[in-house]
């Protein structure tokens, strides 16, 4: 948007009112210097500055008018940036009019003094005495003249008409006056002494004849001279001429030439006043409408960008972000504007990205809602108890089976039942994660509802930073899976039993027959078949003895005699025992030099480690090492055993415990189950560790 | 018409009904007589009040010319129409004074030829002949057909060039005078 007012035609109005000022100050300037007077060319000039800068001023009041006006119409409208842009108009106008009125004003009242000063006294009294003198000096020679025509008439008078021209010749002659002529009626000369004697006209004859006569009449040709008339009688008159003296007509002269210049310039004082004034005035109207138009300017420059801005602000408010602005200008408010611009792009941009990522959030959320809920229906569903702790261990959250299995009412605070003595084997595990992230353990616990066996794992819960923010804790009940394994396992054991009491069984009853045959035939070698075939039977029976007697062993274990101990003492004799079988195992030991006393029977618990250490050795086939390192947890004596043998079928690892059960050819199947026993019996327990992979590992724990 | 514009029509008419009371007491033409003579339309007349006036006295009595525009038009009125100039005549009194003669010398031009030239003493001569515009003969009968229409005869006399508000030019002259012309 531009200014109405196009710069061309501000140039223009500039530079036609700057030449009207300087032809203004030009002739004020000459008309004060020059005494020649106004004259019809200079009063023509004037009078064509005068109209120019009426023009001009017309010119310069209507832009003022107009753009005053408009900047009120515009106010009035309520246009955006019409009050600020008024104001700023209405700021330059008195800024620029309210000096250049005052100096104006100043300017006037300087004009009007200063001019009516130079033609004040003195120089006006000296000028008009000057004139005076010359007047008084050529009404003196005048008045010489007139008295001198005047006695020359009456002595004319005297004589009769024909003697008047000789008398007037002789009175010449008599050298008092320096010029006579006698004069008729009709202007001719009757005789003019000396013979250059001024020439009358018919306006100075007919002076002459009129009452008062000619009195001082001034003919400067061809020499100054003071001409005095009266008449004789009614067809003569007599003409006197006195020549003015050289020095004293030239200084005269010189007197009156200044007087006319000084006359003539104080006969213009107006005219001069007005060329100034004119001038000045043009001066303060430029200056003002300089102030207009630059204020104008200055006002649109400021006003239509604001006014921009205003309405880019008010697109923006409501909601338009693709709005710009279309303004461009290499200043501070075309900064503002391109920092506006692009305020509003970036805004639109984030504005995009912003939707976008509420979009893919929504998504997002939808989804991670519909996991919630799968999740939650799965795990409201699943029958294994989910825990999950906090990094202090607080419980967060638990589902309906951990509850269950936990025995929590809603509200009830877990901690508070896990405080419980039967659950402290839980308590503990809880109030350990932070310390051991890992953990997995199967528990027999006494509940209120009877013996329990829980399945206990913990895992930590990570962040993609690795930062661990939590635990997952899986409870699974494994009371009827246990039992379901454990009467699966019993029902082996008895059809083992059942199998290994039936295998004597057929040689007792094959030498029993054969010993009815041999008899019935009567056979000679009936001697040799009854001795082998009581001693076969014999031998079987033997067998089965021993076989009753051992699982009458494991049934019924003597009581424990429980004293305080040294364990480690324990392992290492053991485990010195078995280090000299073979060239080829090697035990390798890490066990502390002080240990706290463990309440234990040595005698049981040295089987339970010699069944540990002849396991390993017979799965190592003699050949390998057997680690053992024993280790304080939580109140209880850690011992783990590691061979580095084929390691344990995961399908065995519930059954390898129960009587019967056992993967060598000759064994009873009883050794890992009495060590179950012995150890129950002791308060611990045994469990395969599942961490070790170099083969089969077991840990013991025994309370301190 | 809304009222602001109504303000600015009464403000303009009042300075129009004004601007004679400002011109009263003026400069005039007087004796403003017409004549056939020889053919020619004979114009006389004169202007009143002009030498009361102290700046143009003061004027004259500056030394520097000083002259009085006399012009004499003879228009000619159409129906309908504008009056249509038939002819201007223009005469010119210059007066100088000389401050060391304490002489008027005087001059008249008439359409721009200069018709007369004389010296006078006095102030009266001087005035009386700077007044007055005597037989002049403005036009040949020959450029009159009265069977055409009505002519007037008008004159007015600019005395001094002069400026109001220091800076508008606002010459001092007379009104128009005219007459109507008779059949020659």
């Amino acid at each position: 948007m531009r200014p109405h007012l196009s710069p061309r035609l501000a140039i223009i109005l500039v530079a036609s009112a700057g030449l009207a000022l300087v032809v203004g100050f030009i002739l004020a300037t000459r008309h004060q210097q020059d005494s020649s007077g106004l004259t019809p060319a200079g009063s023509f000039l004037l009078t064509a500055l005068s109209l120019a800068n009426l023009f001009l001023m017309t010119v310069l009041l209507f832009i003022l008018f107009r753009e005053l006006v408009k900047g009120f119409l515009e106010w009035r409208r309520l246009r955006e940036g019409a009050r600020f842009r008024t104001r700023l108009l209405t700021a330059f106008v008195l800024l620029g009019l309210l000096p250049s009125l005052l100096l104006f004003i100043g300017a006037i009242m300087l004009i009007e003094s200063t001019v009516d000063r130079w033609f004040s006294s003195p120089v006006n009294s000296l000028a008009a005495a000057g004139q005076q003198l010359v007047d008084e000096s050529m009404d003196l020679v005048r008045d010489q003249t007139y008295r001198k025509a005047h006695a020359l008439a009456w002595q004319l008078r005297q004589v009769s008409p024909g003697m008047r021209p000789a008398l007037a010749a002789q009175l010449w002659n008599a050298g008092d006056l320096d010029a006579l002529g006698l004069v008729a009626r009709d202007g001719t000369f009757l005789l003019k002494l000396p013979a250059k004697f001024p020439e009358m006209n018919a306006y100075t004859a007919g002076k002459i004849f009129q009452p008062g006569g000619l009195k001082g009449w001034v003919d400067l040709s061809p020499t100054p001279t003071v001409l005095s008339g009266v008449v004789v009688d009614p067809q003569l008159g007599v003409v006197v001429g006195a020549t003015l003296p050289r020095k004293l007509f030239e200084r005269a002269r010189f007197i009156a030439e200044n007087n006319q210049q000084y006359l003539q310039i104080r006969s213009q004082r107006k005219a001069l006043k007005t060329s100034m004034v004119s001038s000045f005035l043009a001066l303060t109207l430029l200056v003002t409408f300089v102030a207009v138009w630059v204020g104008s300017r200055l006002s649109r420059e400021i006003s239509v960008p604001l006014q921009l801005l205003l309405e880019g602000t008010k697109e923006l408010s409501r909601g338009n972000l693709s709005h710009r602005i279309p303004y461009d200008a290499r200043d501070e408010i075309g900064t503002v504007v391109e920092s506006f611009n692009r305020m509003t792009r970036e805004l639109e941009v984030s504005k995009s990205e912003l939707e976008l990522s509420n979009a893919e959030l929504r998504l997002t959320t939808e989804s991670a809602e519909r996991r919630r809920r799968h999740i939650e229906t799965l795990m409201e569903t699943l029958n294994i108890g989910v825990v999950s702790t906090g990094p202090d261990g607080e419980i967060r959250t638990l589902n309906p089976k951990a509850r269950e299995i936990l025995g929590v009412e809603r509200g009830q605070s877990l901690r508070s039942v896990v405080s419980r003595p039967e659950w402290a084997p839980v308590g503990a595990i809880l109030a350990g994660l932070p310390q051991r992230p890992v953990f997995n353990h199967e528990m027999t616990l006494n509940a209120r509802e009877g013996q329990m066996i829980l399945s206990v794992s913990a895992t930590p819960m990570r962040d993609p930073s690795g930062e661990v923010f939590g635990n997952l804790i899986i409870l699974e009940d494994v009371s009827q899976l246990s039992r379901a394994q454990r009467i699966a396992a019993w029902q082996e054991a008895a059809q083992r039993m059942a199998h290994e009491i039936k295998n004597p069984l057929t040689p007792i009853r094959l030498s029993a027959q054969r010993i009815h045959k041999k008899a019935l035939e009567k056979s000679p070698d009936m001697e040799a078949a009854v001795i082998e075939g009581t001693e076969a039977i014999e031998r079987e029976v033997e067998a089965m003895m021993n076989m009753v007697n051992a699982f009458s062993r494991f049934a019924r274990l003597p009581e424990l005699r429980l004293r305080p101990s040294s364990l480690p003492a324990l392992i290492r004799d053991t485990a010195a025992a078995y280090e000299t079988a073979s060239a080829e195992v090697r035990f390798s030991l890490d066990i502390p030099d002080s240990f706290p006393p463990v309440r234990m029977d040595v005698e049981h618990m040295g089987r339970v480690f010699k069944n540990l250490f002849e396991n390993a050795l017979q799965a190592m086939d003699m050949a390998g090492t057997v680690s053992i390192s024993l280790r304080e947890d939580e109140g209880r004596a850690v011992v783990t055993v590691r061979d580095t043998g084929p390691g344990i079928d995961p399908e065995d690892r519930y059954k390898m415990f129960l009587p019967y059960f056992s993967t060598k050819k000759k064994g009873t199947g009883l050794g890992l189950a009495i060590v179950v026993r012995i150890l129950e019996e002791h308060g611990g327990g045994i469990h395969v560790d599942e961490g070790y992979a170099g083969g089969a590992g077991f840990i013991v724990t025994l309370p301190l | 018409m809304i009222p602001r514009h109504r303000a600015v029509v009464c403000f303009l008419a009042l300075l129009l009904a004004a601007l004679p009371v400002l011109a009263a007491g003026g400069p005039f033409v007087k004796g403003l007589t017409w004549r056939y003579q020889d053919q020619n339309l004979v114009v006389s007349f004169a202007v009143g009040s002009a030498f009361d006036r102290s700046d143009l006295k003061e004027a004259i009595m500056s030394t520097r010319p000083v002259s009085l525009t006399f012009t004499v038009e003879v228009l000619k009125h159409r129906f309908l129409w504008s009056p249509r100039t038939v002819v201007r005549c223009k005469v010119v009194h210059t007066v100088q004074y000389d401050n060391l003669t304490r002489q008027f010398a005087l001059k008249t031009k008439v359409n721009g030829e200069v018709t007369d030239e004389r010296v006078v003493g006095t102030w009266d001569e001087m005035a009386k002949y700077m007044e007055e515009v005597a037989d002049l003969k403005v036009t040949s009968v020959a450029n009159l057909d009265p069977s055409e229409g009505t002519y007037t005869v008008r004159a007015q006399v600019h005395v001094l060039d002069d400026f109001t508000l220091w800076i508008i030019p606002w010459d001092v002259q007379t009104p128009w005078v005219s007459q109507t012309l008779s059949t020659p």
